[in-house]
């Protein structure tokens, strides 16, 4: 295995020039990798090294967005003021993911790329309607997070390309994220789901769902919100537009059956109780 | 500042706290030696299987490799059984589980040694694995070794017959308990280098040296005298490390033996969980014969236990499970068969209680169940039932002191305010509160009374520090704190005039295995034996130096005193006295555990020669919407005999209960024809802080004569009665009868989802239902009032 340490973007665009076509892996926080090779996954011909790209790290604030760099860490985004104040459910996935060195080390586009089922930032992402920009040599393209994965693991990353940033548009919306693990803190989630909406008094007015670890990607519950908005009263005829928007799987931490029952359980417990 | 008189029942900081806090403290992974070698271990991915042929070529062309061993390299006996002798040190013949070894590959680097011995062929018929305990039992042929069934104890004591007949309830129950790993933080582990006497020097993650003496010496054939065997600061262990670093370092030491090099083995994380032994599972059934007023009449019980592919030390298991199967109650008629069976699964053996969290969990459940039966308080059925001062145990041991089950039982109830219990607000959650009282049988017992004696030795150096070398070992439950305690209030002096060395097999006879709650209890005799000696010759050396009579003398407060004029000598004026005039400096103190009356056949008698007692008490909330088990509180009460160092005692409860809280709840072990597949902490999941929730340690002091100052076990009955008093408190929360662990949230939301027909199809109550004359499909508690429960069979 070849290791190199690119310095600036541009330097990293070159570098993947000339290794064009060739078995290349991304080394951001590290925290996926690290047990992957350490539990024998073979080592890749080419790994780059990401850390040195100190420009992707970085979350600025404008009017309408707020973009954070790839390689912003989950710490630094957990602690930032505006995602704490208007992206709560983001927060708070931040605030429930794994555990502080990890927090340190693992960064948002490394959840993102590494693109799990389970990823427990990805519902609040997906629910707050998050654009990406994407870096190659030809120059940046932007595309939703939602068509940025494409399965466990899989991303529309195309070959010599970078995750560079996210952008998330300023809403002021009031939002919730939920996480059920086998223990309460490290522990990979058996469901994790975001809420966003708006409320008028109790009703609400706007709302979208996302919900992780019951499908091969997060699954926004398009669907079962819309019905859910026209006719709140009617929430029980609504509730199997859940189950029928996901495919979860019985893994070593839970059955499909079980996550069906506790995402329905989960979000008619908060619409009927928050 | 004069240093305290009495060091006994002071709170004591760890004396190893600093280096294991700021790193300093060498593992046997960080230590190299000069020209020092790496070993993995070669071992069969197939759960059963004749071996005819190993081929090692593959790894042999790698320039990192120096060399494989296997069975044929044995110059002595292939044989590493503990009690029974049914364990080749390397399999030869048959493979019995995933992860048995068939060799050692010896290469020039870790990473190389673990990759080379990947590439070594096992050539294996595949015969027919048998997984379960069912299964086992039920064999007629194909057995693993000569038979199916391991080992086997039983109690056989009064007229069962009859006193069933007198029951005015019979109760019956089935219970099912799992597998639990030890995860140790620092896996197996050593390092063997052939030593100057021509021998073999050990240094390793160890529980029990003298266990590793003995295995390498039969091994390689090498006198006893030969084999030094020295214990490296140790990351945990857990009953993991009594018996399995014997394979580990015999392995290495026959490395090391033919290769004349020292040679480095660690076990990786996953290795470590395929291997290595584990808790015994446990299937039981309960039949309980009891009075209106809820008075225990007679039990039948049947323990069964999964003991994997090799004994062990299941005989341990299975007998002190079948000696304490009905708990710390008055039951004169009993009848208790406890029997293990092989299976191809990793070999369970010793974990921190040794059988007595199984049946604590058979026991425990049953008293709630019959509690419920009866509509009896369960504190109050305990209290009417619980053993004291002049009653006998289960197995006809008169106590005659040192019973403080009940002060336990009364201080928890009262710290839980037991019977002004809380309700959960918020209709999500239930709360339940559950009750849990055992008792734990200090040191080896009847059946490893031979084996039951240890030692110590106290030097006095001629500048006045002392060391300690005692036996038994420190694997993190703070010996050496104690030890050093226990030393310094026995000659009087200040704690920190002493060090407590490592454990080393040159320094003390065997003093046996640091297992079953006795390391306080033997190591703390002895130091009291070795004092009495020493204090003998510093004061006939004192005598003489102030010229006065040897009565006179007093050692205290780290200071020599004439007590006829008061006159004082600093310890260590007395010390260079001692060496000036060619006194020994040196004293050996031994203490073996008081001859034990006990009938093996039946089962009856003084099965061990002092019992530690425990209640805890859980508060737990059920969610409703996810199944999750959430603790609120354990209040743990213990009756310890005498508290040596408070702060390391509340320690040691926290931790087994947090260990017991993992069996019970997240610790769900699993297994796919015989691999595990929860081989590493994201999958196999241990409890964090956040999962623990609030304990409330309750020091109960019934001293015991024996004990050192009254000091009785405390290491064993920590985890103990945990996971009964969870699931009790989950069965009152829920308003059913949970009879199995771990409890996991889908397990849950069926009983909650299957509510409306009160039954539980996992659970045997059903059973029960039937033999009290309950109708089926009634729940057995009222779901509104979940406290006390109504008699509604």
């Amino acid at each position: 295995m070849k290791y190199y340490l690119p310095e600036s973007l541009a330097a990293y665009l070159q570098l993947r020039h000339k290794l064009a076509g060739k078995d290349v892996v991304l080394l951001a926080g590290g925290t996926d990798l690290m047990p992957r090779y350490e539990r024998g996954t073979p080592l890749p011909d080419h790994l780059v090294d990401l850390k040195q790209l100190s420009q992707l790290s970085s979350i600025s604030v404008s009017d309408n967005h707020i973009e954070i760099g790839a390689l912003t860490s989950i710490q630094d985004l957990h602690d930032h003021a505006i995602i704490q104040d208007e992206f709560r459910a983001l927060y708070q996935a931040a605030h429930e993911f794994a555990g502080t060195q990890i927090r340190h080390r693992g960064t948002i586009g490394g959840n993102i790329c590494n693109a799990s089922p389970a990823g427990d930032l990805l519902p609040a992402l997906y629910a707050f309607g998050t654009t990406l920009e994407v870096t190659g040599r030809a120059g940046s393209r932007t595309l939703p997070l939602s068509d940025f994965i494409l399965g466990p693991g899989k991303t529309a990353l195309r070959d010599g390309e970078l995750l560079t940033s996210l952008r998330l548009p300023r809403d002021h919306f009031e939002s919730q994220f939920i996480k059920v693990g086998l223990r309460r803190s490290m522990a990979i989630s058996v469901i994790n789901l975001a809420l966003v909406y708006r409320r008028l008094k109790i009703s609400f007015t706007e709302l979208q769902i996302a919900a992780g670890a019951v499908a091969p990607t997060i699954v926004m519950l398009d669907i079962f919100t819309k019905a859910y908005l026209m006719d709140p009263a009617r929430l029980s005829d609504h509730i199997h537009l859940i189950e029928e928007a996901i495919s979860p799987i019985d893994d070593i931490r839970a059955t499909a059956n079980y996550r069906r029952t506790v995402l329905k359980n989960l979000i008619a417990d908060f619409l009927k109780n928050s | 500042m004069k240093p305290p008189t009495h060091t006994i029942g002071n709170r004591q900081n760890r004396v190893d706290a600093r280096g294991k806090t700021t790193g300093a403290t060498r593992f046997v992974t960080d230590i190299q030696v000069d020209n020092m070698l790496h070993a993995a271990p070669v071992y069969s991915s197939i759960p059963h299987g004749l071996l005819f042929g190993l081929d090692f070529t593959p790894a042999e062309s790698d320039p990192d490799f120096v060399a494989f061993f296997s069975a044929s390299d044995i110059p002595g006996e292939n044989q590493v059984g503990v009690i029974i002798e049914d364990q080749p040190l390397m399999a030869d013949k048959i493979v019995r589980y995933i992860g048995d070894s068939v060799g050692i590959l010896v290469a020039k680097t870790a990473e190389s040694a673990q990759r080379l011995a990947q590439l070594v062929e096992l050539k294996i018929n595949v015969l027919d694995p048998v997984f379960s305990i069912n299964e086992s039992r039920d064999a007629t042929e194909n057995f693993l070794h000569e038979t199916n069934l391991a080992c086997q104890h039983q109690v056989k004591r009064g007229d069962l017959k009859t006193a069933f007949n007198e029951a005015d309830h019979i109760i019956e129950a089935t219970f099912e308990t799992p597998f639990q790993e030890h995860y140790y933080l620092e896996p197996q582990g050593c390092i063997a280098q052939p030593s100057a006497t021509g021998g073999i020097y050990i240094l390793g993650s160890i529980q029990c040296p003298f266990y590793v003496q003995k295995a390498v010496s039969k091994a390689l054939k090498l006198p006893f005298a030969k084999i030094k065997v020295e214990q490296a600061p140790t990351g945990g262990a857990f009953g993991g490390k009594e018996d399995i670093p014997s394979e580990v370092c015999t392995r290495a030491a026959l490395a090391a033996h033919r290769l004349n090099q020292p040679v480095k083995m660690i076990y990786g994380r996953v290795d470590d969980a395929q291997l290595t032994s584990k808790r015994h599972p446990f299937q039981m059934h309960y039949k309980v014969g009891v009075s209106k007023a809820g008075k225990i009449l007679a039990a039948d019980i049947k323990l069964e236990e999964n003991a994997g592919a090799y004994a062990t030390l299941s005989s341990v298991v299975s007998y002190r499970s079948a000696m304490q199967a009905m708990g710390p109650y008055v039951i004169p008629n009993i009848s208790v068969e406890s029997r293990s069976y092989y299976t191809n699964l990793p070999p369970t053996g010793a974990f921190r209680g040794f059988g007595s969290p199984q049946a604590a969990f058979g026991h425990e459940r049953m008293m709630d169940i019959i509690a419920a039966e009866l509509n009896i308080d369960p504190v109050e059925l305990r209290l009417q039932n619980v053993l004291k001062v002049d009653t006998e145990t289960q197995t006809g041991h008169r106590l005659s002191a040192s019973v403080g089950a009940e002060e336990t039982l009364r201080t928890a109830a009262a710290a839980a305010n037991w019977t002004a219990q809380e309700v959960s607000e918020n209709p999500r959650f239930k709360t339940g509160y559950g009750v849990s009282l055992i008792h734990y049988g200090n040191c080896l017992g009847a059946a490893g009374w031979f084996m039951d004696g240890s030692g110590a030795k106290i030097k006095v150096h001629r500048d006045g520090s002392i060391s300690v070398a005692f036996g038994l070992i420190e694997m993190g439950q703070g010996a050496l704190t104690v030890v050093n305690q226990m030393t310094a209030e026995a000659l009087g002096v200040d704690p920190a005039r002493i060090t407590v060395l490592p454990t080393d097999t040159d320094q003390v006879p065997d003093s046996g295995p640091s297992v079953a709650s006795r390391n306080v209890v033997m190591t703390g005799n002895a130091i009291r034996d070795a004092a009495r000696q020493l204090l003998r010759i510093l004061k006939e050396a004192a005598a003489e130096l102030m010229q006065c009579d040897l009565n006179e003398i007093k050692i205290e407060n780290d200071t020599v005193l004439n007590t006829r004029n008061a006159e004082t000598l600093p310890f260590e004026e007395l010390a260079s006295y001692l060496y000036l005039s060619n006194r020994p400096m040196d004293v050996l103190g031994w203490w073996h555990v008081p001859e034990l009356d006990y009938d093996a056949l039946k089962g009856i008698g003084e099965a061990y020669f002092t019992y530690s007692y425990a209640t805890h008490i859980a508060k737990v909330q059920v969610d409703t919407l996810t199944g999750q088990v959430r603790i609120d509180k354990i209040w743990a009460s213990h009756d310890v005999g005498r508290a040596i160092n408070p702060a390391g005692l509340e320690a040691q409860i926290e931790g087994g209960t947090a260990q017991g809280i993992g069996w019970a709840l997240t610790e769900n072990f699993k297994l796919e024809l015989g691999k595990v597949l929860t081989d590493n902490l994201t999958t196999y999941l241990l409890p964090t802080a956040l999962d623990v929730g609030e304990i409330e340690s309750i020091i109960v002091e019934d001293p015991e004569p024996e004990g050192p100052w009254g000091a009785k076990g405390i290491g064993e009955p920590a985890i103990i009665p945990t996971a009964a008093a969870i699931v009790n408190a989950v069965s009152n929360a829920l308003g059913k009868a949970v009879n199995k662990i771990p409890v996991i949230p889908e397990d849950i939301l069926k009983a909650l989802n299957e509510k409306s027909t009160g039954m539980n199809e996992d659970s045997t109550d059903y059973a029960a239902c039937l033999k009290s004359n309950r109708k089926p499909g009634q729940p057995q508690y009222n779901r509104e009032k979940p406290w006390p429960p109504p008699n509604d069979c």
